[in-house]
């Protein structure tokens, strides 16, 4: 019975996909309507296989630059979480500067960030971190801030150091939430060193959108998007099975 | 390579100093946006070797914008930039020192593009259509003052604003009348699609721009001005290889630009009217010239109607200094 739903529970969400497919590419024929407005799926399907090497390389270009920015956003995010629920100090300093960064539209600064730092990676990194960072550290500071104080009395009673303290009991305590932020911030990582790169870059799923929509190319945009997509299916899902791994599940 | 484009060559380089003849200079050129056929006979002049015998080291990158290209170049990154007239003008009004030292597209490409079915033939034509025209783009810029030069005002036809990649979707499905573009962007791709559509030329009705420019950086240009006399000459004459040979061309850029996405066929018509902007005068023209009237005539248009600022004369904004003393004209 279990294995039963557990090939409901995958199927399920692909059938109603498959659907929506065949609805688009009936639309499709249907209307008539031209390939260069809205391609039908098995236009872009055929073409991600015809197109698979130059998809395949720019995607791992992608899939670098989204790990990249995402661990530099959610390093900084824990960790300033973590100072943030901790200390009353830290709240009332960094919390507004934080608040404030997070207003700005900060896509925004990338043509900018072009004429400052050039094609480098540096400044799709350190924009996908600095657009990543707020959820992790939004759920870290939930996650550091709910831990039971009578913990701190055990871990005191105990005579533990800071350290042990952080990696014995807070940490694993906050993890769920900050869990919780890291698979929103995977996600939101693909969507946007892709359109940084649309914007700021020579290679990646970005870029070849550009390209293609230079070349009026709109098969060639949905096979980029489809592929964009798949890697941040992907991503989530190695980001749940790290979860898996390290969050017992009774802390859920 | 023929003995004419040899000799200024050899000339250019007898000008410089003996511990330099050696070592190959390196430019790095950064282009107005990714490669098309406005870059043909940049691709022609690299691939033929022609910035090689003029003991140049060339890259050419790929750009996002004209504004984008001049500001590189305003901040050292780039040792040349192919960026839009105006745009240039305005970054160096604003106190980036750079010149545009050679014009390569002499007349701008920009237009207003309809369907043959829509019958506007002319800019009198436009009054009580709805135009699609980029937000932040040349074209909007130029829009009012195309509707000026022709005795129309902005309230005499409705401007939309819409995303570029968007305007052959309002085309066709009737979402607005006509569109601010170039032709290589809408004409070219519409008629892959079997469909007929005109174009008017902002140059053609009052607004005399030159378009796509060579930019430098004053103090590089001091520094090394033999440098870009070679790189004007070799672009030049790259040029004027591109509209010999057109199918070499288009291949010459894929050589250099593999991820081109343009089809060979949408890329030859486009090179018509790449051609057609770097000659606008035709067979004898010369290649990257705009002589000083013509200056006089785009400051003209863009103090009045496009907010540059008046401080500085139009002579502080591009130099002849650098372009090929010999000509290198039109075929």
């Amino acid at each position: 019975m279990k294995l039963r739903a557990t090939v409901r529970k995958a199927w399920e969400p692909a059938l109603w996909f498959l659907g929506l497919l065949l609805i688009w590419e009936a639309a499709v024929r249907i209307f008539a309507i031209p390939g260069f407005i809205l391609p039908a799926p098995s236009v872009f399907m055929l073409r991600i296989v015809q197109s698979a090497p130059q998809l395949a390389y720019h995607g791992m270009i992608t899939t670098k630059l989204i790990i990249y920015g995402f661990v530099a956003g959610a390093v900084p995010g824990v960790a300033l979480g973590y100072l943030i629920a901790r200390y009353s100090i830290c709240k009332q300093l960094l919390y507004p500067i934080v608040v404030f960064i997070q207003g700005l539209p900060k896509i925004t600064l990338a043509p900018l960030m072009l004429v400052w730092f050039g094609f480098a990676d540096f400044p799709k990194i350190l924009l996908t971190g600095l657009i990543t960072f707020f959820p992790v550290m939004v759920d870290s500071v939930a996650g550091f801030q709910s831990i039971d104080p009578r913990k701190y009395y055990l871990s005191k009673s105990t005579g533990a150091s800071w350290l042990q303290t952080f990696v014995k009991i807070e940490l694993p305590s906050a993890a769920p939430q900050i869990f919780s932020g890291l698979r929103i911030s995977i996600v939101v990582a693909v969507t946007v060193v892709i359109v940084v790169e649309w914007l700021n870059s020579k290679t990646g799923l970005g870029y070849l959108v550009l390209r293609s929509m230079d070349g009026k190319d709109t098969s060639m945009i949905f096979a980029t998007l489809v592929v964009g997509s798949l890697i941040g299916v992907f991503l989530s899902g190695l980001v749940q099975a790290i979860e898996r791994a390290l969050v017992p599940q009774g802390r859920h | 390579m023929n003995m004419k484009f040899k000799a200024i060559l050899l000339a250019t380089a007898m000008t410089i100093p003996a511990s330099g003849a050696y070592a190959a200079d390196t430019m790095k050129m950064i282009m107005n946006w990714t490669a098309d056929s406005a870059h043909l006979g940049f691709a022609v002049a690299q691939v033929n070797g022609l910035y090689e015998a003029a003991d140049l080291n060339v890259e050419l990158e790929e750009g996002r914008g004209s504004a984008v290209a001049a500001q590189l170049v305003a901040t050292g990154q780039a040792d040349i930039g192919y960026a839009d007239a105006g745009a240039t003008l305005n970054v160096a009004s604003q106190g980036a020192p750079i010149k545009i030292i050679s014009t390569i597209w002499k007349a701008g490409q920009f237009g207003v593009i309809s369907l043959k079915s829509s019958g506007i033939n002319g800019p009198a034509d436009l009054k009580g259509k709805k135009i699609a025209v980029a937000p932040g783009s040349a074209q909007a810029s130029l829009m009012p003052v195309l509707l000026a030069k022709n005795g129309l005002t902005e309230d005499d036809v409705e401007i939309v604003s819409a995303a570029q990649n968007a305007f052959l979707g309002l085309l066709t499905t009737g979402g607005v009348d006509a569109v601010a573009e170039t032709p290589e962007n809408v004409v070219v791709p519409l008629k892959g699609e079997g469909i007929e559509a005109s174009n008017m030329y902002f140059y053609d009705h009052g607004v005399p721009l030159v378009s796509l420019s060579l930019v430098a950086r004053e103090d590089k240009l001091q520094a090394n001005p033999d440098a870009y006399k070679r790189f004007l000459a070799a672009t030049a004459e790259g040029w004027k290889q591109a509209m010999a040979d057109p199918e070499a061309a288009v291949a010459a850029l894929r050589t250099v630009f593999p991820e081109v996405g343009k089809s060979d066929d949408a890329l030859i018509q486009g090179a018509t009217y790449s051609f057609a902007s770097v000659c606008p005068g035709g067979a004898g023209d010369i290649i990257g010239v705009t002589d000083t009237t013509t200056w006089d005539n785009i400051y003209g248009v863009m103090t009045s109607a496009m907010g540059l600022s008046k401080d500085k004369p139009v002579t502080d904004y591009y130099s002849l200094d650098y372009v090929p003393a010999e000509p290198v004209t039109c075929p």
